[in-house]
């Protein structure tokens, strides 16, 4: 396996671990309040949050590239006055597929949270316990299996994220070149063993996820 | 004393517009389900926000609308054995209890978990996990959990209703064990009026949203408006006594209720003799006579002094003293008839197949 290759492989994992524990504490948020949240604040949040799933990525990517770019909302301000670029760089691949995975990590922490029996969110209030309190020691934990499928599928999604990085993040080989912009590359040149190790990796790690998602979501309690 | 002042409320199917005042002790919130009782325990307890009026427990005020007060659950100390005794899945029965501790401040009169563990009878349980425990011990755990907070008034709401009859005397007897140790106002929610009256010294009926009624349980009783209430359901003595003997050969258990008096009920020979258990008589099934009858079949013959009559619709609520006080449900021309004043000396007829015997 080439150097490129394994930079690719070493990329992606950082980038989708990195990515998941970006997302995870606003995951949380938005899902616990889509939860418990009346329709009227929650069909706009809802919708604001699952459209980068239903888009095509390009989309959310070229709306990132407009708020990231030097010229843009956030990324000028930071490039004048801190003189930090963000395009072009691991740390856009990041915030791609952040952005890709919310959706998919929201969706399931919000089913999880929805499982919570308030009243007994209740019943921990009428026994001394705060908001707060109640839902670190009750919410929280009747939730975590849920929490924690949700971030593997964000995790998953993290590795198979394509279309919003190539447009932020572009395809430099060894900077931000993730596995499958190798393997687009790899068949683009027709470099035939490289695509097939890449997609033999992809496979391999997706596996390994989903077999614990499975495991965790059917262990017994 | 618990205030609570034109406390009003109002959706779909519910109008409540409640005062009262409650002192310290056991008292019943009486009514049929859909009455406001629940609600009403959840606006003391601060989980449903009222639109109007005011609580308050002794000098701290929980709820006032005029001045804008309204305190959160958790800073009311008030706690609550709900219904559905609502244990934490994840919580071992032991962390249940524990729980609610952790988050009061301590102070004067704290109660200690290991007494509540104590006569709550929770030592053996107190690994386990909710999900492995029989209705009548989630109960308990629930109750335990409760007082572990050190509460200023505890509130129950239909502690006995998810639990079979035999159970249901056990918790009653918790409850009163409870209030003999700890000293914690409660307020229990029933559509019972015999559990009311078994256990509680005040007694709030509400229907429709509205106090009807308020006062000694047996007072309350043959209150006109809420007789019709109490006898949709037959109204049950609660008696308590020890079990005397059993007697083999006929099949039957002699239980006393004081060194005079005695039940003969159906055998009931998982208890020894000696044993506390309640008994329960239907009002009902009580023939009352002028004298003493023999060669007849019911194996209850008790003479008894008659204490009050109420003439209640066609019904009269007659009260007799038999070693402990019975109330005896007549018809208003049967007391006509036999022309029954109060002071005389009767006897209560019943078979054994009428009563029913509890775990004490």
């Amino acid at each position: 396996m080439g150097s490129l290759e394994i930079q690719a492989i070493t990329l992606s994992i950082k980038v989708a671990v990195c990515s998941t524990i970006l997302v995870l504490p606003i995951a949380v948020g938005i899902a616990l309040l889509l939860s418990r949240a009346r329709s009227a604040v929650r069909l706009p949040l809802d919708i604001l949050v699952t459209l980068p799933l239903v888009l095509p990525p390009v989309v959310p990517g070229y709306m990132l590239l407009i708020l990231l770019s030097k010229k843009g909302f956030i990324g000028g301000p930071l490039y004048n006055i801190a003189g930090i670029e963000i395009m072009f760089t691991w740390v856009a691949v990041v915030i791609a597929s952040a952005i890709i995975s919310l959706p998919l990590m929201v969706r399931t922490m919000e089913v999880a949270f929805r499982g919570v029996d308030n009243r007994l969110e209740w019943a921990s209030r009428s026994l001394g316990a705060s908001k707060s309190k109640t839902f670190f020691y009750i919410t929280l934990p009747m939730a975590y299996k849920g929490i924690i499928a949700g971030a593997l599928v964000g995790f998953t999604r993290g590795l198979a994220e394509f279309g919003a990085t190539i447009v932020v993040a572009g395809n430099i080989p060894g900077k931000t070149q993730t596995i499958p912009l190798a393997l687009f590359s790899a068949i683009e040149t027709g470099q035939e063993a490289i695509a097939l190790r890449l997609i033999l990796v992809s496979v391999s790690l997706a596996v390994v996820v989903l077999v614990a998602y499975s495991l965790l979501v059917n262990q017994r309690t | 004393m618990l205030e609570i002042e034109s406390l009003k409320m109002k959706f779909t199917g519910m109008d409540l517009d409640i005062t009262a005042e409650i002192p310290a002790g056991i008292t019943g919130l009486f009514g049929v389900s859909g009455s406001g009782k629940t609600t009403t325990l959840n606006c003391i307890a601060g989980l449903v926000r009222p639109q109007q009026g005011r609580i308050q427990l002794d000098d701290k005020v929980m709820y006032a609308q005029d001045k804008g007060i309204w305190l959160d659950p958790e800073r009311r100390r008030i706690g609550y054995v709900f219904q559905d005794d609502r244990l934490f899945p994840h919580m071992s029965v032991e962390k249940n209890i524990l729980y609610g501790a952790k988050f009061v401040p301590s102070r004067g009169s704290q109660i200690m978990v290991a007494d509540i563990v104590d006569v709550l009878a929770l030592d053996h349980l107190i690994d386990r996990m909710p999900s492995t425990l029989s209705g009548g011990e989630r109960q308990r755990v629930s109750l335990a959990r409760a007082l572990a907070t050190s509460p200023d008034l505890l509130l129950l709401d239909e502690p006995t209703a998810s639990l079979d009859i035999g159970m249901r005397g056990a918790v009653l007897n918790y409850l009163r064990r409870v209030w003999e140790e700890f000293h914690i106002p409660m307020i229990f929610v029933s559509h019972l009026i015999a559990e009311v009256m078994a256990l509680a010294d005040t007694c709030l009926v509400i229907s429709h949203g509205r106090v009807v009624a308020y006062g000694p349980p047996r007072e309350v009783l043959y209150n006109a408006q809420v007789f019709p209430i109490a006898s949709t359901e037959s109204i049950n003595n609660w008696i308590e006594g020890r079990i005397a003997r059993h007697h083999l050969i006929t099949g039957l258990t002699e239980v006393s209720v004081d060194a005079t008096h005695a039940l003969f009920v159906p055998s009931f020979v998982s208890k020894q003799p000696g044993d506390k258990v309640w008994v329960l008589l239907p009002a009902e099934d009580i023939i009352v006579s002028l004298f003493e009858q023999t060669g007849i079949s019911a194996r209850n013959n008790i003479r008894a002094v008659v204490k009050e009559i109420h003439m209640v619709k066609d019904s009269a609520l007659m009260y007799a003293d038999m070693g402990t006080s019975v109330v005896v449900q007549l018809s208003r021309m049967a007391i006509q008839e036999l022309d029954i004043k109060v002071g005389q000396n009767v006897y209560l007829i019943f078979k054994s197949s009428s009563l029913t015997v509890l775990d004490g």
